[in-house]
């Protein structure tokens, strides 16, 4: 009740013009398309972190975005809970209405690989694809492992003599990196010694106590740290190297192919409107354009990336793929999925 | 330059018109956010972030911190008047601190919680001053192995907690225990008594829990005494002030108090609420009237208020010194060091002492601003207690619904913060005591991973538990505390037969 009037004077407060003035051009630019859509509301950005957390710091930079520069008039909502499950199902729930977006990263496709949830992709419309964060192997600075070729040597001689941990969630995209490497060097994933704990800072303050050999997980856990100098990356999961850390090799440089990013992309619910789609597609690209949004990336170790929501579809069909083959060598798949 | 050196410097920082005026706010954000159950600090500054981003970073930090510790002080007041903790690190406070507002004390008690934790807080930050630097590495030496034989020491604590009645208190720690392993196992990855609802994916939120047993029960006892036309007016006796002899009574409280939570608060993870739980138990346990514990001992209030305060300055030396967060707050006010191109860790003490110093400085002023904001609200807030019953009941309603759901837009949440009133009910009826249950459910998720993790790592060899000094110091303590209630009749036995003979 109270958010909804708040949002209903903030959207009196704010108008669309640029906005309308664009879908006007694309209208002049697409006379054969259906009319174009905007909202006539304020629209609900919703994040499933908390306050504070990895996705909803991305999605309160946006919501900043769109404000300042008036492309969109959006509440940021919270809905905590289930690795994304809620956030995704009250999102999927609110059909054909493009006024609900959620920030969406893996845990949409592995959440139902699990079992943990019936809710796929397919039962949201997926939306534009805006970045990623490298995956980072690392270690403390006392390790005997120096390179990543150390590292590899010893989970072929036994993938169970190095303690792992990929932060907070098992069958996540960071314990597909360790995953993928054990199977490049022909060792059984299942044999590793993973370890969780509450999320990447308490992995860190692991590896630094030397109670645990190594984390993987976003580089901006560890890169502080390697400033510091007490902590070593030995790879980055990316298909190349990074800005953010020019000089840590890729994993595919030192000769394995691995190559696992940790994304963010945008879903929407079931049965969006091709307008709608187009809507989003231009709001995402004019954003990610900003010399804000620019700056957010290099401050956070983001990898520049945008795919419309077609591309990002693809994008989604490919990823669905290899998340269920690797779980499936992890054992983690859900039976008959 | 040495600390005090630096300390001086740190203070013409702080003492600057502009960032005094920030300290002021900050802490009264914080005390304002500490009264209302729910949002927390750390949800608090997360939301504040974006607002503070044009200003200057010692100033803005320093209001960020001031919402931090300031929240600590706001969350007893709720705890004593109403006997709904708005923190988990306020729960300790409502047994004692609403039994002394019971018996009309409430002024004493909301007086002993501000001064003790300004007495906390300034120690706190004196210890932060001095220790910072040479306490860096400790945070690091607890591995999972240490945080599982903590989790036991604080579990014997609990034991102590059970009340008259040995039967009632296991039951509830029991179930308190049962409720903790609710929600996807991080070990596996599991589901464990989700009953394929994705609400209880990530176990039951302790806010929920601690609203329910506490507020929304005290709703219902409140709603049964109208019905029956026997609601009991509290009459203030006494001076709003304390007494002589609670003062003395409450000296060392405080002082044992602020050292558990300042070093509870240099470990990660641990936090505030451990430390309340601590010092609670060790009162409790050098007390001579053990039995009163719950009816509204002064002690049982001012070593918590003490404690919860202390762990805010011992957290700022792991995320000062290493860039390690300990908790939520500590994780925000980290993003918020980020945000500035800060990166805190011992290169921040040599590039920017100005912001470190001006920062430890600015928190000095801070316990001194919290003091002067609370004293007089004292007077304030037991008017609370003045608000007939009809009015009082929907008020506690309405701010633990708007609390609860504030945390993860939840309306599942709201159901099961019932569910636990009627639980809370029906256990005050049966006169089961309901901070086991509280407290076993914050310890027991943590001691379960940690064992789990420890096992993990050693391949499953026990052994692990009695590798290192703290492992076994901390076992050996856990011991000592479970055999005292056996031993100490013993030994008195022993010495009335030596004077006899």
């Amino acid at each position: 009740m109270l958010k909804s009037s708040i949002s209903q004077a903030l959207s009196r407060v704010l108008p669309f013009r640029q906005v309308a003035a664009v879908a006007a051009l694309a209208l002049l630019a697409m006379p054969l398309q259906a009319q174009p859509w905007k909202p006539s509301r304020t629209v609900e950005l919703v994040v499933f972190a908390s306050p504070g957390g990895g996705n909803d710091k991305a999605a309160r930079a946006l919501q900043k975005i769109w404000a300042d520069n008036k492309i969109v008039d959006a509440v940021v909502a919270n809905r905590v809970g289930g690795g994304g499950t809620l956030a995704y199902t009250y999102v999927s729930q609110k059909t054909g209405d493009g006024h609900y977006i959620a920030i969406a990263q893996a845990g949409i496709l592995t959440n139902q690989l699990a079992g943990r949830t019936t809710l796929t992709y397919n039962d949201m419309t997926v939306l534009p694809y805006i970045g990623t964060e490298p995956v980072s192997l690392s270690v403390r600075t006392e390790s005997p492992i120096k390179t990543l070729k150390d590292f590899a040597d010893r989970l072929r001689k036994d993938p169970a003599s190095l303690t792992i941990s990929p932060g907070s969630t098992l069958a996540s995209t960071n314990h597909f990196v360790v995953a993928l490497l054990a199977r490049a060097v022909g060792s059984d994933p299942r044999k590793l010694r993973m370890v969780t704990f509450g999320g990447g800072a308490e992995a860190a303050t692991n590896v630094l106590g030397g109670h645990i050999d190594a984390m993987v997980n976003a580089s901006n856990n560890a890169v502080p740290h390697m400033q510091s100098g007490r902590m070593r990356i030995l790879g980055i999961a990316s298909p190349k190297r990074v800005a953010s850390l020019p000089d840590v090799p890729t994993f595919r440089e030192m000769g394995f192919d691995v190559i696992q990013d940790s994304w963010y992309m945008f879903v929407g619910p079931r049965g969006m409107t091709q307008a709608q789609i187009d809507f989003w597609d231009d709001v995402f690209a004019r954003t990610m354009k900003t010399p804000e949004w620019k700056k957010f990336v290099a401050e956070n170790g983001w990898e520049y990336g945008f795919m419309n929501a077609r591309d990002t579809a693809a994008f989604m069909k490919k990823e669905h793929e290899e998340a269920r083959s690797i779980m499936s060598d992890l054992g983690a798949l859900k039976a008959g999925q | 330059m040495d600390a005090f050196g630096h300390l001086l410097h740190g203070f013409s920082v702080a003492a600057q018109p502009l960032n005094l005026a920030y300290v002021f706010l900050g802490c009264l954000l914080g005390t304002v956010i500490g009264v209302l159950p729910g949002i927390g600090p750390a949800a608090a500054i997360a939301l504040l972030l974006p607002i503070t981003y044009g200003i200057e970073p010692t100033s803005s930090l320093i209001m960020l911190c001031g919402i931090y510790y300031g929240a600590m002080y706001g969350g007893s007041t709720t705890s004593i008047l109403i006997n709904t903790p708005g923190e988990s690190s306020s729960v300790m406070t409502a047994l004692d601190g609403y039994a002394m507002a019971r018996s009309g004390r409430a002024g004493a008690a909301l007086a002993i919680s501000a001064i003790a934790s300004f007495v906390a807080g300034t120690i706190s930050v004196v210890l932060l001053s001095l220790l910072a630097v040479p306490l860096a590495g400790f945070a690091l030496k607890f591995g999972p192995a240490e945080y599982f034989t903590l989790m036991l020491f604080a579990m014997t604590s609990v034991a102590a907690l059970t009340g008259p009645s040995l039967a009632k208190g296991l039951l509830s720690m029991f179930l308190g225990l049962m409720f903790a392993t609710i929600g996807i196992d991080l070990q596996s990855g599991q589901q464990r008594f989700t009953f394929d609802l994705p609400e209880l994916q990530d176990g039951i939120g302790f806010i929920v829990v601690v609203v329910g047993l506490f507020a929304i029960a005290e709703v219902f006892s409140g709603l049964e005494n109208l019905l029956k036309g026997r609601s009991e007016i509290i009459r203030m006796s006494g001076s709003l002030w304390l007494t002589r002899d609670e003062w003395r009574r409450s000296v060392m409280p405080i002082l044992r108090g602020t050292g558990i939570g300042f070093f509870k608060g240099v470990l990660p993870g641990a936090g505030a609420t451990i430390a309340t739980i601590l010092s609670y138990s060790v009162e409790r346990m050098l007390s001579r009237d053990k039995a009163k514990f719950g009816t509204g001992m002064i002690e049982g209030v001012a070593g918590p208020e003490a404690a919860n305060n202390a762990s805010t300055g011992g957290a700022m030396v792991p995320l000062l010194t290493l860039g390690v967060p300990g908790s939520g707050s500590t994780a925000v006010l980290l993003a918020a060091f980020i945000m500035y191109g800060l990166q805190p860790g011992p290169l921040l003490f040599e590039k920017r002492p100005d912001l470190v110093w001006g920062l430890i400085a600015s928190m000095y002023i801070g316990n001194l601003v919290l003091l002067i904001l609370n004293l007089p609200l004292v007077g304030v807030f037991v008017r609370l207690l003045y608000i007939p019953i009809g009015l009082l009941l929907p008020m506690v309603v309405s701010i633990s619904a708007i609390g609860i759901f504030a945390v993860n837009g939840n309306i599942f949440e709201l159901y099961m913060a019932l569910g636990f009133g009627v639980i809370g009910y029906v256990f005050r009826k049966m006169a089961i005591p309901v901070a086991p249950l509280v407290l076993s459910l914050v310890l027991g998720g943590m001691m379960e991973q940690s064992f789990r993790q420890a096992m993990t790592i050693s391949g499953a060899d026990p052994g692990v538990f009695v590798r290192s000094p703290i492992c076994i110091a901390l076992l050996a303590a856990s011991t000592i505390a479970l055999s005292i209630p056996f031993i100490a009749p013993l030994l008195r036995r022993f010495a009335a037969a030596r004077v006899a003979a």
